[in-house]
């Protein structure tokens, strides 16, 4: 899958997680910078991208992915 | 920038109003599948350990949330954490706050000998289940139904194994309810 395609589903969870258009979510996007982006927002952005991919990121991992950025280079990693 | 500080008995006396604040806002805004909320008589009950595993979180002096703990002692003699409560602002939430709370009272318990940290979520609340399981690292003891052979030990005790793990647990109050457990 390309990095291209990779952003687009990840986009595509961040909004449906936090009920936002697609247009307004870049690579760019953080906790920060989303609304309502809290722990249990995590945790569901999270599982949703673990189904969208049908991954299952570790434990240490999870607190670590608080960018679009950075969810998309460790689903790239899964993905091989 | 929110900072994290211990909850002392001076303190949470001192704060005591505001701490109940937080808790009614996390009430409140839980959609109804909460929990009832703590008042000042349960904010200012001696616990053993409290002073020193209890946190309060505040952002720029306002005290915007709070984690409650005690240190508990299975039969057999084992002292492991227990967390009793914790909130935080609506407004002030975010990713991580609550997790780098646990870690702070768990690098203090694990520096007093303490190595396990147990705690009761009501079923009704399987997003904060979840978040215990896949964020904090907990497992799910066994439940309530399956541990009656322990049931004289109640209310809310735990079963350490022989390899000195935590297997099991039990509440002597509702039903509903999971303890969860992590080794640290």
């Amino acid at each position: 899958m390309s990095s291209d395609n990779v952003f687009d589903k990840v986009r595509q969870c961040v909004a449906s997680v936090f009920t936002l258009n697609t247009d307004m979510i870049s690579l760019e996007s953080t906790f920060e910078t989303i609304p309502n982006w809290d722990s249990l927002g995590h945790l569901r952005l999270i599982m949703a991208v673990e189904e969208a991919f049908s991954i299952r990121f570790t434990t240490e991992e999870i607190p670590t992915l608080l960018s679009v950025r950075l969810l998309c280079d460790t689903v790239a990693k899964y993905l091989g | 920038m929110v900072e994290i500080e211990h909850l002392t008995r001076e303190l949470l006396h001192a704060s005591v109003g505001e701490i109940c604040e937080v808790e009614l806002e996390a009430v409140e805004t839980s959609g109804g599948t909460y929990r009832h909320p703590w008042g000042h008589e349960e904010f200012t009950a001696e616990l053993p350990g409290k002073w020193t595993y209890s946190r309060v979180m505040r952002d720029t002096g306002r005290i915007v949330g709070f984690l409650v703990m005690s240190d508990k002692v299975a039969p057999g003699g084992m002292h492991y954490l227990h967390a009793h409560r914790a909130a935080i602002l609506k407004g002030v939430r975010r990713p991580n706050l609550l997790l780098d709370t646990y870690h702070d009272v768990f690098q203090e318990a694990k520096k007093n000998g303490l190595k396990w940290f147990v705690t009761k979520q009501q079923s009704y609340h399987p997003a904060m289940l979840l978040w215990y399981t896949r964020v904090l690292g907990c497992t799910v003891l066994k439940e309530r139904k399956d541990i009656e052979e322990f049931a004289g030990l109640l209310p809310d005790t735990v079963k350490v194994g022989g390899d000195g793990k935590i297997v099991a647990a039990a509440a002597g109050d509702s039903e509903g309810q999971y303890f969860i457990a992590r080794e640290f």
